[in-house]
């Protein structure tokens, strides 16, 4: 399954996303965004799954993000 | 020392809360929404969770709840945060208030008449229908908000706040209640109570330590930030970080505070919020009953009104202040005075001097009741 990474203008909407896709069955883990993706200071969320779905269960819920990439080979 | 002081700080503390104050210290060193490491991340993590239980508690949107040092702040922001942008546009700004209010709503609000705000009083009456009627008398076409506490830190008369609340819905007043004795004490849903901004203590009705508050809206009347600074988000901007509840935090937050208020919630839940309610209230019957029949006691309750779990007396002829001292003498912690609330106390016509508030808590015992109330007659015979 592919893992991604969802980049988050703020540590709570950051943690917020991770108790939804925990609450949806996926593991999730707030990390640092990687400076690659934005400058400043930001918060991300690696987390498994389709990113169809993953995009789907963020609207569902209300939660704005920035941007979701694959990370595979990081 | 036997505490009966509960409405001005809860003591003591859950063992519950305690016990996470500890926890939070060791566990939670890093500093929340700043660092990538773990102990950081752990730390922004349990304020997270903090924010949902709240969110859930009071009917609202976890990154609508905001974490600040106390209720006082929560209600200057949310104030002089509503008044802001239309003050500085010139733009006409005025409030409505209650009688009873706490000097945390009376003072900004009248602070702010200097940079051109005008706010009218709406008297509270033992008639919850004329209670609502005199706010929305008061209404002008200018009128942005009715601020006013939701029980009164003075007598524990509880306001129609969902009928205050939902006149303003149907009149488009953002409605901004001081929940500084009632939340955690009462169950409050923001939606049903028609509540567009919530204010209150963390370490009162909610059980968590001092130096922690929060301000909770439901995001329909935005809230200018009167602080500015580092929010570990949109670093690379001049401008204040414009979303919740990053906006509204500058400067690192009380990770310790907030994981015991997240204990405190957990501590009500568990315990349930309506037998924490009327064990407590039995206690302030107690008392009264037991006072019934001093002649030189008076107790400040009116008829047909709801109250918190809050007594209100004074001893004739002997100042309040005189009578906590003898109490503190005697083993109980009680306040005399003002109680932060000249307005409550002309309201009431116990100017100048205030009156004796006993608050107890869910840790009070019929027992201690008693003894107090054996003690406050002493002290009314002693002196005839």
């Amino acid at each position: 399954m592919n893992k991604h990474i969802i980049a988050f203008a703020s540590v709570t909407q950051a943690n917020k996303a991770k108790s939804v896709f925990e609450r949806y069955g996926l593991k999730a883990e707030v990390k640092r965004t990687p400076g690659t993706l934005f400058r400043g200071c930001g918060f991300s969320v690696a987390v498994e799954g389709r990113s169809d779905r993953l995009v789907k269960i963020m609207e569902d819920n209300g939660i704005s993000y920035k941007s979701i990439s694959s990370a595979q080979g990081k | 020392m036997i505490y009966f002081d509960n409405a001005a700080t809860t003591y003591p503390k859950p063992e519950s809360v305690r016990r996470a104050a500890a926890e939070a210290i060791v566990r939670y060193g890093g500093n929340p929404g700043r660092s990538g490491h773990k102990m950081s991340i752990a730390a922004s993590e349990a304020v997270y969770s903090v924010r949902e239980k709240a969110g859930k508690f009071f009917g609202a949107e976890p990154e609508n709840v905001i974490f600040t040092a106390n209720c006082t702040e929560s209600l200057n922001m949310a104030i002089k945060g509503l008044a802001e942008q239309e003050l500085r546009e010139g733009r006409p700004f005025h409030v409505i208030i209650s009688s009873l209010e706490h000097n945390s709503v009376f003072r900004p609000v009248h602070e702010l008449t200097k940079r051109g705000l005008s706010y009218s009083i709406a008297e509270v009456s033992a008639d919850d229908t004329v209670t609502v009627n005199n706010f929305e008398a008061l209404i002008k076409p200018h009128t942005k908000a009715v601020i006013c506490t939701l029980g009164s830190n003075v007598t524990g008369q509880l306001l129609p706040y969902e009928r205050i609340g939902a006149m303003c819905r149907r009149r488009h007043i953002c409605f901004v209640g001081d929940g500084a004795q009632v939340c955690g004490v009462v169950p409050i849903d923001m939606k049903r109570d028609n509540i567009n901004i919530l204010c209150m203590p963390g370490h009162k009705g909610l059980y968590g330590i001092s130096g922690t508050g929060l301000l909770i809206t439901d995001g329909q009347y935005p809230i200018y930030h009167i602080l500015e600074g580092g929010t570990g988000s949109t670093s690379l901007e001049a401008e204040q970080t414009p979303f919740l509840p990053e906006e509204l935090e500058s400067g690192t937050v009380n990770t310790v505070g907030i994981v015991t208020v997240g204990a405190g919630i957990d501590f009500i839940s568990k315990t349930g919020a309506e037998r924490i309610h009327s064990r407590e209230t039995a206690l302030c019957d107690q008392l009264i009953n037991e006072l019934d029949g001093e002649s030189r006691v008076r107790i400040y309750r009116r008829e047909r009104c709801n109250y918190l779990p809050i007594v209100l007396f004074n001893v004739e002829g002997i100042a309040p202040e005189e009578t906590a001292a003898y109490l503190n003498d005697a083993g109980f912690a009680l306040r005399g005075g003002l109680h932060c609330s000249g307005l409550a106390h002309r309201s009431i016509g116990t100017l100048p001097d205030g009156g004796v508030r006993f608050s107890p808590s869910v840790f009070n015992t019929p027992t201690q009741t008693h003894m107090l109330a054996n003690a406050v007659k002493k002290l009314a015979r002693s002196k005839g």
